[in-house]
């Protein structure tokens, strides 16, 4: 079957979650022996080749490319999977509750400003929801959502990402380091790293060798924060000598670092959809601290593995971080990390790895196979 | 045939509150509000199937019949409404009270996606911006 899946530029399968969720897409849709044609929106001429090509499904990633290229991919007469990366709406009505927005406004113009826009992009997004042929979004939660706003709608979850396992170096040999990954294009990790940083690194640093932060950073807000105490920062860059920034890395040096790391950390305060970092260090086999928001869409499958939510401990206040990450800490604790390791890597292997993806990929797909 | 106009849809869609309007260009990913006095003109415009039923459905009021050019161009630009074909729709009373069409650019980031796409704001995918 001719599977094209449209992305609105390169797809980086290094990059930003939604780049990697596509990437995932594709590379299963290839395994299971469709063809797929990869329409990159950028690229002049690309919807005249798709048209030549004639594809059985277009798949299209994400909710501008969906609601502008509507008109013209409607007509080649295929069906059209809007594949969601999240409930973009939500996230941003959850940054307006949080009152993050630009500094040069006051809270309450940030929050009208914030909610002006959540409303705007619920505009788009019923526009896809109610136009494709079928929506894919990573968690049941945003299915119920979706459902519930437009019952007609033809919504169903798809396991976002396939996570391969890497083993743990083994907590004898673990250097006393956190990781955060992520970078800064996603207006969620650029709250949580500086919450981190401002609050509760500062708390904890003691504890660890060090913080490492893999992925892009350049915004002032956050360097901002590692340069040396002046007088009009007399704070800056107090505890924070044991943070290192090492850039975006290749995924070898990035397992490196995550495997013979003690403790991963997603402090997201508001966000959307499935969080990839946090699947990410749990298939590493890292504990991992987490914000409520970093283990959307994952309850009730941990649920039944753990108790909990498998390999994470859910700290949603300032308090709760530095317990959490003092005990994480703590050699005592070691039958406990261990527990943890290996909890979350389990869960990973049986919800997001290659097989369990692809077989949901063929669970979508097959529909159309039959047909073509 | 004279001309009139509709709402550029596809492309364009909005959501109606008692205290305001927000339209999207889907295309061009600019948003904008229009207050509750502008949301009437709005409604009276996409409702009207003539400049002649436009203007009535205001009583004729002469700051409307001199400001219809200047809100029409507003719009037009941003490809909010198109031409159209005159009918003989008419919409409900309403007293003209001032139009203005707020902007705003600040969700191109999100709609323009991680790379900067490069598609005519005016043409859509797939015609290159110049």
């Amino acid at each position: 079957m001719r599977v094209a899946v449209c992305e609105a530029g390169p797809i980086d399968a290094l990059g930003d979650a939604g780049s990697r969720s596509v990437s995932d897409l594709i590379e299963a849709t290839r395994t299971l022996g469709h063809e797929v044609l990869v329409v990159n929106e950028s690229e002049v001429g690309a919807l005249e080749a798709l048209a030549i090509w004639a594809p059985v499904v277009v798949v299209v990633s994400r909710p501008g490319l969906f609601s502008r290229a509507y008109s013209a991919l409607s007509r080649l007469g295929a069906p059209l999977i809007y594949f969601a990366h999240d409930i973009h709406e939500l996230r941003m009505a959850e940054k307006g509750r949080l009152g993050v927005g630009d500094i040069s406004l006051t809270h309450g113009a940030s929050t009208a400003l914030n909610a002006q826009r959540a409303r705007a992009m619920r505009l788009v997004e019923d526009f896809c929801f109610t136009h494709a042929d079928l929506t894919l979004l990573p968690t049941e939660e945003e299915v119920r959502e979706v459902k519930a706003r437009h019952p007609a709608a033809n919504v169903e979850r798809l396991t976002w990402f396939a996570l391969d396992t890497v083993a743990h170096a083994g907590l004898a040999e673990t250097a006393r380091r956190a990781v955060f990954i992520g970078g800064e294009r996603h207006e969620p990790n650029r709250d949580g790293v500086e919450w981190l940083l401002t609050d509760i690194w500062p708390r904890v640093s003691s504890a660890f060798t060090e913080l490492v932060i893999i992925g892009d950073w350049t915004v002032p807000t956050i360097t901002s924060l590692m340069e040396p105490a002046s007088s009009a920062h007399p704070d800056a860059g107090t505890n924070l000598a044991n943070v290192r920034f090492t850039g975006r890395l290749p995924a070898a040096e990035v397992d490196v670092i995550m495997r013979t790391a003690l403790v991963g950390l997603s402090p997201l305060r508001y966000g959307a959809g499935q969080k990839r970092k946090t699947l990410d260090y749990l298939a590493h086999g890292l504990p991992t601290v987490s914000t409520s928001f970093g283990v959307q869409g994952h309850t009730q499958v941990e649920d039944a593995i753990d108790g909990s939510f498998a390999g994470v401990r859910v700290a949603d206040t300032l308090a709760d971080w530095v317990v959490a990450l003092r005990e994480i800490a703590d050699h005592a604790n070691a039958h406990e990390w261990m527990r943890m390791s290996n909890a979350g890597k389990a869960f990973v292997e049986s919800e997001y790895g290659p097989m369990p993806h692809r077989l949901a990929v063929q669970q979508i797909f097959s529909r159309w196979n039959e047909r073509s | 045939m004279s001309t009139w106009f509709r709402l550029n849809s596809p492309a364009v869609v909005f959501d109606a509150s008692a205290d305001d309007t927000v339209i999207i260009n889907l295309v061009s990913g600019r948003y904008f509000r229009l207050n509750a006095a502008s949301s009437l003109a709005w409604n009276a415009l996409l409702a009207s199937g003539s400049r002649a039923a436009f203007a009535a459905s205001a009583g004729n009021a002469p700051e409307l019949v001199a400001s219809v050019d200047s809100m029409i161009g507003a719009l037009t630009a941003e490809n909010l409404i198109v031409p159209a074909g005159e009918t003989a729709a008419e919409a409900a009373s309403w007293a003209f009270a001032g139009f203005s069409l707020e902007s705003f650019s600040d969700l191109e980031d999100i709609l323009g996606l991680d790379p900067i796409h490069e598609a005519d704001p005016d043409k859509g995918w797939p015609a290159a911006r110049d």
